[in-house]
């Protein structure tokens, strides 16, 4: 019975805690100075899914049936030198909890991104993105139920065609 | 009548001859209160190994204390808003995905310059 009780409360505090990931790292950095932070709650993403059906231009992927998938959405973008190394390394250790497979990384003239995603075969349940120059980083995560041949199709396909 | 350090360094042989003796005398009762003494030391071992009823009080009280605090943690830490108006925030994440797209561009154009130059 007492290990029962004490998994029930191990399971409780870790799902918790799991559960506060871009969230963290959000609270963490959003109110420093050079730094840009967006944050869109579960809330106002269903009143967006009300919106009118729109495209984004040279995309033949609906792009509010995407945003009607999404429940969560975290922006930082910094160009504070003293925390763009601690920012990096709190979004490495989120990817590092195990839950993300790297889609791209790409490196170029002093940029590095990487894009992450999690999920299975059909559906991605989280992206990260984070983009690394040479005086600023950006750290993207969106969390939602995304069909993943749309994701990316939207993400990747697409730049292809703006060619 | 020995002190208890002459009966500590007897030999086990000297204390099994002395028991045998017809001069030890044997307090009367004694029997009786050995085994009084034996049943209050049962007792008391007893009494502070209790059954574990307790834990079963304090037990689901703690899983919702976690719970609770749990609560109490996500609700503390869920961050405002950016935008109140939801085409504002339909537009920062058009923004957000066409920077995406940019990016994934760059994949495609150092994969290309990669082909190019393999000619």
């Amino acid at each position: 019975m007492k290990k029962i009780i004490t998994a029930a409360v191990s399971i409780l505090l870790t799902f918790t805690l799991s559960a506060q990931e871009g969230r963290s790292i959000y609270n963490r950095y959003s109110e420093a100075e050079n730094v840009s932070a967006v944050y869109i709650s579960p809330a106002m993403f269903r009143i967006m899914g009300k919106l009118p059906e729109m495209n984004l231009s040279g995309n033949d992927v609906p792009f509010s049936s995407i945003v009607k998938s999404l429940n969560g959405f975290y922006l930082i973008e910094s160009e504070n030198s003293s925390i763009n190394a601690s920012l990096k390394a709190d979004a490495e250790k989120m990817i590092r909890s195990g839950r993300y497979e790297l889609l791209m990384e790409a490196r170029d003239s002093g940029q590095t991104v990487h894009i992450y995603i999690s999920g299975d075969e059909q559906t991605v349940d989280g992206l990260v993105m984070f983009v690394d120059e040479k005086d600023s980083v950006a750290f993207i995560n969106i969390d939602g139920n995304m069909s993943r041949a749309k994701l990316e199709k939207l993400i990747a396909d697409s730049a292809s065609d703006t060619q | 009548m020995k002190d208890i350090n002459e009966i500590e360094e007897m030999t086990t042989e000297a204390l099994e001859a002395a028991s045998k003796s017809d001069t030890v005398i044997i307090p009367s009762g004694l029997r009786k209160s050995l085994e009084t003494a034996l049943i209050a030391e049962e007792l008391k071992n007893v009494q502070s190994h209790p059954k574990h009823k307790p834990f079963l009080i304090w037990g689901p009280a703690l899983v919702a204390a976690a719970a609770g605090l749990s609560v109490l943690f996500y609700v503390a830490n869920t961050p405002k808003d950016t935008f109140s108006d939801p085409e504002e925030a339909y537009a920062q994440l058009e923004r957000t995905f066409r920077y995406m797209q940019s990016k994934a561009e760059m994949v495609n154009d150092i994969t290309e310059n990669a082909f190019n130059l393999s000619k």
